[in-house]
């Protein structure tokens, strides 16, 4: 059985290599279905990770927002007494307001404007796990200074440090951090409490996020659920891990760019199946009379059909990997050119591997019929 | 199966076979009857459309017989089912009128497929493939390809890749239709060894009278039905 699986694959890597010109189409077009489910992958995950990143770098254990902060990019304040509330709860050793508002980013150069998130915090608190933000933290004291994210796009003008204008008022850029854009800002700046105050015009009455750190050797349980028996019905706790999965869930499931680009993988699936599906059968058409006189000299069906998955699995095989290098590529290229953190994961490459293969190999049993169908008596 | 079927290699009584039913339907061979013994080197010789080449699908369990018995070496092929069916058909050296070779194959790989078939596969096998290409006047054409081999060089690797696994059956259908006098020689020659040193049966259709003298037997079909035989062909 081994031995007759060995001399098949061999003898359908014969029948594929014989034509070159053959197979290089037929290795584009397998290439090209992969290609477009490595696209649509890289894109859902720009999607996943530039909506996470913000809270993924958040230096804290729990975190307390307004409930009908869902998902965590979306805009909803709570009462800034909230902090004072959560500060007392059993287990929490600090407390850090964190203040979001979006504001018009001139660009100077092109007299344009765009969108960027202003993100207000306290320098001397620990509040983002960024290296760059940490040893920066310091120069925002003095208002009117913020760092600016490196991963902006480049609408936003070449302005590492220097002079820029964000809400129609000049601030100092001091340093930059990577954060990187996502589906709504083309960036975001940091400043601290005051300038944030100043430049966005926000009343300090109003917080977005309360940021909790623990005593060590918390558990986070226990003070979950004193916040919840403690701070008001408008306002949640959730842990760092919760509101991630949280969000996931909600950018997965929730939001219908999530579900196109899937549907894009579903799609670049079914066009792959036809490719390879043509392929194959202009493959098994062609050597109709050999298959037919195989079977004659008492070949058995199985042995054909091995030999036309067999087919499938080289194609799969051989299509994947320009396939990842194309993807890859172009995926970097776009996380460049865009700052969206678009690309796939090992896990992601091992899925659109098993894809690839799932996918040559149903159209092989698809074009496999003919073969099945086939009567030596028809060589006569 | 009867006691005298097992002692001859093709055993056919009253054998029917048509193609199509009712009105458009044609019948091709009328109440066959007829019987090889092992050894025994028959050429089968009738018009064209007399049903030779049927007769010869039948014998090769290609297709199923319709009314009447028919066995070969050992088997009722009515009654054919697989894996026996593939069993049966393996035992065979089917020399077909189009040699239907791989483009992807050399010589040698095509052969070796029908090598592949039988357990004694590796390099004993090996050894015999060259030796009946290198018979065959192959032996300098063993790696290249059918496109790359005249009509009658593709014909003589599908004979080689009937016979390689010495048969206990050969069915040819106009092997040597592609074939100059020489090598023509060569091939009835070689079916004759087979014949006459192994004890296989080989049943040859031919229209060819060059290769008539080559044969024990000439059995003579015409419209579907078989002439009473006149004695030996040689």
């Amino acid at each position: 059985m081994r031995s007759e699986i060995r001399r098949a694959a061999t003898f359908s890597s014969r029948l594929l290599i014989h034509e070159r010109s053959r197979l290089l189409a037929s290795v584009g077009g397998v290439t090209f279905a992969l290609l477009l489910m490595f696209l649509q992958l890289g894109f859902r995950n720009a999607l996943l990770d530039s909506a996470l990143e913000l809270l993924r770098q958040v230096d804290a254990d729990i975190l307390v927002i307004n409930k009908e902060k869902d998902p965590f990019l979306k805009r909803t304040p709570m009462h800034h007494e909230r902090l004072y509330q959560a500060l007392a709860a059993d287990g929490v050793e600090t407390a850090t307001p964190v203040w979001i508002g979006l504001r018009e980013w001139k660009n100077i150069k092109e007299d344009s404007l765009h969108p960027i998130r202003i993100i207000g915090f306290r320098p001397e608190m620990p509040t983002f796990l960024i290296d760059a933000v940490r040893e920066n933290a310091h120069k925002l004291k003095q208002i009117g200074t913020a760092l600016l994210d490196s991963r902006s796009r480049s609408s936003y003008g070449e302005i590492p440090t220097g002079k820029a204008q964000v809400n129609f008022r000049e601030i100092e850029i001091v340093g930059t951090f990577p954060l990187g854009t996502d589906f709504e800002v083309d960036g975001s700046l940091l400043v601290s409490e005051e300038t944030f105050f100043e430049l966005t015009g926000k009343s300090p009455k109003w917080t977005e996020i309360v940021l909790l750190k623990l005593l060590p050797g918390t558990d986070p349980g226990p003070v979950l659920d004193h916040l919840a028996r403690a701070l008001p019905g408008d306002v949640r706790a959730f842990t760092k891990d919760q509101l991630i999965e949280r969000d996931l869930a909600y950018w997965r499931a929730g939001t219908p760019i999530s579900v196109i680009l899937l549907v894009g993988v579903a799609l670049g699936f079914a066009v792959g199946v036809v490719i390879c599906y043509q392929i194959l059968y202009t493959e098994v058409l062609d050597h109709l009379a050999e298959f037919a006189t195989l079977k004659a000299m008492g070949y058995r069906d199985r042995y054909i059909e091995f030999v036309v998955i067999s087919e499938s699995a080289l194609l799969a095989v051989l299509g994947f990997i320009p396939a990842i290098l194309l993807g890859t590529g172009s995926l970097a290229l776009l996380s460049w050119s865009s700052g969206l953190p678009a690309g796939v994961t090992v896990d992601d490459a091992v899925r659109i591997a098993v894809l690839a293969l799932a996918m040559c190999t149903l159209a092989g049993l698809l074009a496999l019929r003919k073969v099945r169908s086939l009567e030596p008596a028809e060589l006569f | 199966m009867t006691l005298d079927s097992d002692k001859k290699s093709i055993s056919i009584e009253k054998l029917n076979y048509g193609f199509g039913t009712g009105e458009t339907g044609k019948q091709v061979l009328f109440d066959i009857t007829l019987s090889l013994a092992p050894g025994e080197f028959a050429i089968m010789t009738g018009p064209s459309g007399s049903g030779k080449t049927t007769l010869l699908s039948l014998v090769g369990a290609l297709r199923r017989p319709q009314s009447g018995s028919l066995h070969a070496i050992g088997h009722d092929l009515s009654q054919l089912e697989s894996p026996g069916l593939e069993n049966y058909r393996r035992r065979l050296g089917f020399i077909f009128q189009l040699h239907n070779l791989f483009p992807a194959l050399t010589a040698f790989q095509s052969v070796q497929m029908a090598a592949d078939l039988h357990p004694e596969s590796g390099q004993k096998m090996n050894d015999r493939i060259r030796e009946l290409l290198t018979r065959l006047g192959l032996g300098d054409r063993m790696d290249y390809r059918p496109h790359q081999l005249s009509g009658g060089q593709r014909q003589r690797v599908a004979i080689a890749r009937a016979l390689v696994h010495r048969p206990t059956l050969v069915l040819a259908d106009e092997p040597t239709a592609a074939l100059d006098g020489e090598n023509t020689e060569i091939v009835l020659k070689l079916l004759a060894e087979l014949a006459h040193e192994r004890r296989t049966t080989v049943l040859m259709v031919t229209q060819d009278s060059r290769v008539f003298e080559s044969a024990d037997r000439l059995i003579h079909l015409v419209d579907g039905r078989l002439e009473p035989e006149e004695g030996p062909a040689r």
